[in-house]
């Protein structure tokens, strides 16, 4: 079974079973040979599943068919992907009033991701193909979570929190956003830290000034709370030519950012090594009112 | 009830009696499955705890309560319990219960020895061995009592308690059959040490003990007995049960591989901000212990004041195992070359292996430094060639060091199924079938579905591919054993969207939640619940890669054609040929296609159009359509034949 194949599978996996427990599913991904951690980042950036890996559990989400931006009368297939439901669709298809295509052929992700799926469909009538599969419609998806999303805030990502000094911890780099376990930093000192505490944790602790320590809700957004030199290159930034917004793959965006410009394209953003150990990813065809969204939420004023 | 009615009987025999049979077949807990007696010193200490009896004294009270109701005695052995027949359950129990604990004292080297087996009855009794057989008398006619304990099991008891499980054929005959009922040996107790200072932990968390056992490299050193059990699926939850209780009772010794035995240390790492240091208990000494280092200093172990490790100690971590020697014991100060560290409630504490989260690495293997990023380097104070690892993933370990769990597989006879995409016990998904795998001693052949599929070898995994496609139910025979699978392409789908981000500002980056999926306003994928008001624009779209006419409401004509794909479709692999806009949609009344071999129109709206020469010149180039596409009112056939009438007239 090649790369491809297994994402293909491991979705199916994931909507056949319909929720479980994380263990299950790294066991499935064992199985497949796929990183557990960086395949549940990609389905969920892509709208297929959620993953609460605090509590132990993974639900795929809803099968949802949603428009894509600057893609008119193609619509991307998401969420749940259980067994044969693209064959049933191209049956219904065929046998359908309804002026709609689905190619069997899914669209690969060169073995990044589940591989893409597009119905070609008016979207007047999505509702009522929508209607009839028992799928449902999400216009404008991506927008609609970007209008979501508010701007990441101390108040708002963040909870006062003492860490345990006892446990080992290390201040994040600002320009390559790793832990320096090399380095000796003084406890207390103003930066991003990563905690490593008992079990499955790893907190990431904000110290501003002399304020009380901020324990940071999704680790992800925790750089875009950190402060960071001027002349730090720019973690995301957009293209609105040739609408890419490009990340700093070792700073990815938190779930929904990335979920909200994924959904532009149905793609996994394609990366791009530019040093060792310095790759950026590259989201195409992100709408520059998704991106605008994006952006706001990110580097607006803390 | 019980454990109250054996107090108020003040410990005699039935009291015993009753509070053995409680413990050792519980009714309720292995209905109509197969059981054991077994009995060992752990088991009576358990009993003697229902009875009020410090656990010390424990073997000693229960012995004395034999002799006190004249049950053994010097002269006639166990004569006398074997013939106390009355009472539920049944007075000669205390005895069986006698025999198998003899049994469970026996070393590995003893088994199958009836001298060794006499010989521990006599210790245990106090009872002076006679010169001929039987050495203690009475024993065949107590052994005979096996037979109507499973009689009484079976019969009054309605299989509450279990099915007694006797051997058909067992050698020694007489004593076999005490040997037999006994789980867990003396000598197995020994040979485990160095697994569970492995997996403990696994098991303290819940993990199948029997399936560590199963994959431990040290299996071999079991009994023979013991392995044999391990085979049987129908026992699994009863030496489940005793290995959990061997763990529990574990003193935390080893042996090495002369057999002496080693206590082991538990290492801790102090990081700053307190001083950079390594320390070493041992968790399994009763009080401090002066010992001598291997460098000759002399130190203090003991299992609550940590002694620091030495610089030279590591040194000589860098050949293998550094032991201390304290007179009757020795401890293993540190395991080697490379040491394992998780962060625990109580700190960085050293494992013996690791599990599935990432670990820390105290090591001078120079291959495994070299495999880790430099900025995974702790900054600490170590010797030349030492180094700290932070947050390794245990896939970068050799395999010695790493524990695996895939304990929700089956094992059957020493098969068993591995991997698979699984949906639910014994069902896996349509193509993704489990592999197979056998420690059988020798190739058997495999049939599935009763046709022949060769033969698997001795610790082969074999996939199953010939039915990987079939869904249903599929037999599986390896030698004489018969695994039963389904793959089914359809598994429960149950909670679909269980989980959802809370859109609530305060709450979002929270992650998501089964509580965001009842939130006022959530996101499970890309659907929020519920649904924002959305304007449709009415658009049209067409997928004709080719020209199309365009007629307006107006009566003007406009000829279209696709245009160019964006520039990303191909950037990402996408196909380019999808579908495209017509602009001004809210003007377009036809859309008229021709493209090879297929020729058309769609109504896009209600309107007649005028009638113009262009309009005229359009319709009669698409009169022979055989097909029109309404997405209008119903009415648009009538509408096109009014159009075809009109160029017909003017034609």
């Amino acid at each position: 079974m090649n790369v491809q194949d297994a994402h293909d599978a491991l979705l199916t996996w994931c909507s056949e079973a319909g929720s479980g427990t994380t263990e299950e599913f790294r066991r499935s991904c064992r199985h497949l040979n796929l990183a557990p951690a960086r395949s549940a980042r990609i389905l969920s950036a892509l709208g297929h599943a959620e993953f609460a890996w605090e509590r132990g559990r993974f639900a795929a989400a809803p099968p949802t068919l949603t428009t894509v931006p600057g893609l008119p009368g193609r619509m991307l297939l998401t969420g749940a992907r259980p067994y044969g439901l693209i064959s049933e669709l191209a049956e219904l298809a065929v046998r359908s009033s309804l002026d709609i295509e689905v190619s069997r052929d899914l669209c690969h992700q060169f073995g990044r991701g589940p591989s893409t799926a597009f119905i070609d469909a008016d979207a007047s009538d999505a509702p009522l193909l929508c209607e009839q599969t028992g799928i449902r419609f999400a216009p404008s998806a991506s927008e609609r979570l970007a209008e979501a999303l508010p701007p990441i805030r101390l108040n708002r990502t963040t909870v006062a929190h003492r860490p345990d000094t006892r446990f080992p911890h290390a201040l994040i780099d600002p320009h390559t956003f790793q832990p320096r376990w090399d380095e000796t930093a003084a406890d207390g000192q103003e930066g991003l830290w990563l905690y490593r505490t008992w079990g499955r944790r790893r907190h990431m602790v904000l110290r501003v000034g002399d304020e009380e320590p901020r324990l940071v809700l999704d680790s992800d957004a925790a750089v875009y709370l950190m402060s960071r030199p001027p002349d730090s290159d720019p973690i995301v930034e957009y293209r609105r030519a040739h609408r890419l917004l490009i990340v700093n793959t070792a700073a990815p965006l938190p779930t929904l950012h990335a979920r909200c410009a994924c959904l532009c394209s149905g793609r996994v953003p394609i990366r791009r090594d530019v040093a060792p150990g310095v790759a950026y990813d590259h989201y195409v065809n992100v709408d520059p009112r998704v991106a605008t969204h994006i952006l706001h939420s990110l580097v607006a004023p803390r | 009830m019980a454990a109250d009615a054996a107090l108020s009987n003040g410990g005699g025999a039935s009291a015993w009696a009753q509070a053995l049979a409680d413990v050792l077949l519980p009714e309720g807990v292995s209905v109509g499955q197969p059981v054991r007696l077994d009995c060992d010193d752990e088991a009576i200490a358990a009993v003697a705890g229902r009875l009020g009896i410090p656990r010390a004294d424990a073997v000693a009270e229960f012995v004395a309560c034999l002799r006190r109701e004249q049950l053994v005695d010097r002269q006639t052995g166990v004569r006398p319990v074997a013939g106390v027949v009355a009472g539920r359950p049944p007075g000669y129990l205390l005895g069986l219960a006698a025999l198998v604990l003899a049994a469970s004292r026996m070393a590995s080297d003893e088994l199958g020895s009836m001298a060794a087996y006499y010989r521990r009855l006599s210790e245990l009794l106090g009872i002076p061995l006679q010169p001929n057989w039987p050495q203690i008398r009475g024993v065949p006619e107590l052994v005979q009592r096996f037979d109507d304990l499973a009689t009484w099991m079976d019969g009054p008891e309605r299989g509450q308690r279990g099915v007694l499980d006797l051997p058909n054929d067992v050698h020694p005959s007489i004593v076999g059959v005490p040997i037999h009922q006994s789980l867990l040996r003396a000598g197995d107790r020994t040979s485990l040490g160095p697994f569970f200072e492995r997996t403990s932990r696994l098991i303290d968390a819940g993990w199948d003990p029997v399936h560590q056992l199963t994959c431990w490299s040290g299996r071999h050193q079991l009994t023979v007995s013991l392995q044999a059990i391990l085979d049987r699926p129908d026992l699994h939850a009863a030496i489940a049960g005793a290995l959990r209780a061997a763990r529990h009772s574990w003193d935390g010794s080893t042996v090495d591989a002369t057999g002496r035995r080693l206590l082991p240390s538990q290492l801790t790492l102090h990081l700053p901000p307190l001083p950079f240091t390594l320390s070493v208990t041992v968790p399994a000494l009763p009080t401090a212990l002066a010992a001598t280092a291997p460098d000759g200093s002399e130190i203090v172990l003991s299992s609550q004041t940590a002694a620091v490790v030495r610089e030279a100690w590591l040194a000589a971590a860098a050949d293998g195992p550094v032991i201390a020697d304290a007179g009757s014991e020795r401890v293993r100060l540190l395991p080697g070359p490379t040491m394992l560290f998780e962060i625990t409630p109580l700190g960085v504490q050293s494992v013996a292996a690791a599990a599935e989260e990432p670990v820390w690495v105290l090591t001078c293997d120079e291959a495994l430094i070299a495999a880790c990023e430099e900025s995974r380097r702790f900054h600490a104070p170590l010797p030349a060639g030492w180094v700290l690892l932070c947050d390794i993933e245990p896939d970068v370990l050799a395999d010695g060091l790493r524990a695996s769990r895939d304990d929700e597989e089956r094992t059957l006879a020493g098969v068993r199924t591995v991997g698979g995409l699984r949906l639910a016990s014994e069902v896996w998904l349509l193509d993704h079938p489990p592999n197979i795998t056998a420690d059988l001693p020798e190739p058997v052949p495999v049939t599935l579905d009763g046709i022949s599929y060769g033969e698997i070898e001795p610790q082969q995994v074999i996939a199953l591919d010939r039915i990987a496609h079939q869904p249903g139910m599929h037999s599986i025979e390896i030698g004489e054993q018969e695994l039963t699978i389904e793959l089914a392409a359809r598994g429960q789908r149950a909670g679909v969207g269980s989980l959802a981000f809370d859109l609530d500002e305060r709450r979002v980056y929270a992650g998501p939640t089964s509580e965001g999926a009842a939130a006022d306003r959530s996101a499970a994928g890309p659907l929020i619940s519920p649904p924002p008001a959305c304007e449709a624009a009415r658009s049209l779209i067409v997928r004709y890669r080719s020209t199309v006419d365009v007629i307006d409401i107006d009566g003007t004509v406009r000829n279209l054609a696709p245009p160019v794909p964006a520039a990303w479709l191909n950037h990402v692999g996408l196909p380019e040929d999808g579908p495209w806009e017509i602009p001004e949609a809210d003007q377009v009344v036809w859309v008229c296609v021709d493209i090879p071999g297929r020729k058309f129109v769609i109504a896009h709206q209600a309107a007649d159009v005028p009638v113009t020469d262009d309009v005229l010149s359009i319709v009669e180039w698409h009169a022979d359509t055989q097909r029109i596409v309404d997405r209008s009112d119903g009415r648009a056939e009538q509408r096109w034949q009014r159009l075809t009438a009109a160029v017909d007239e003017v034609s």
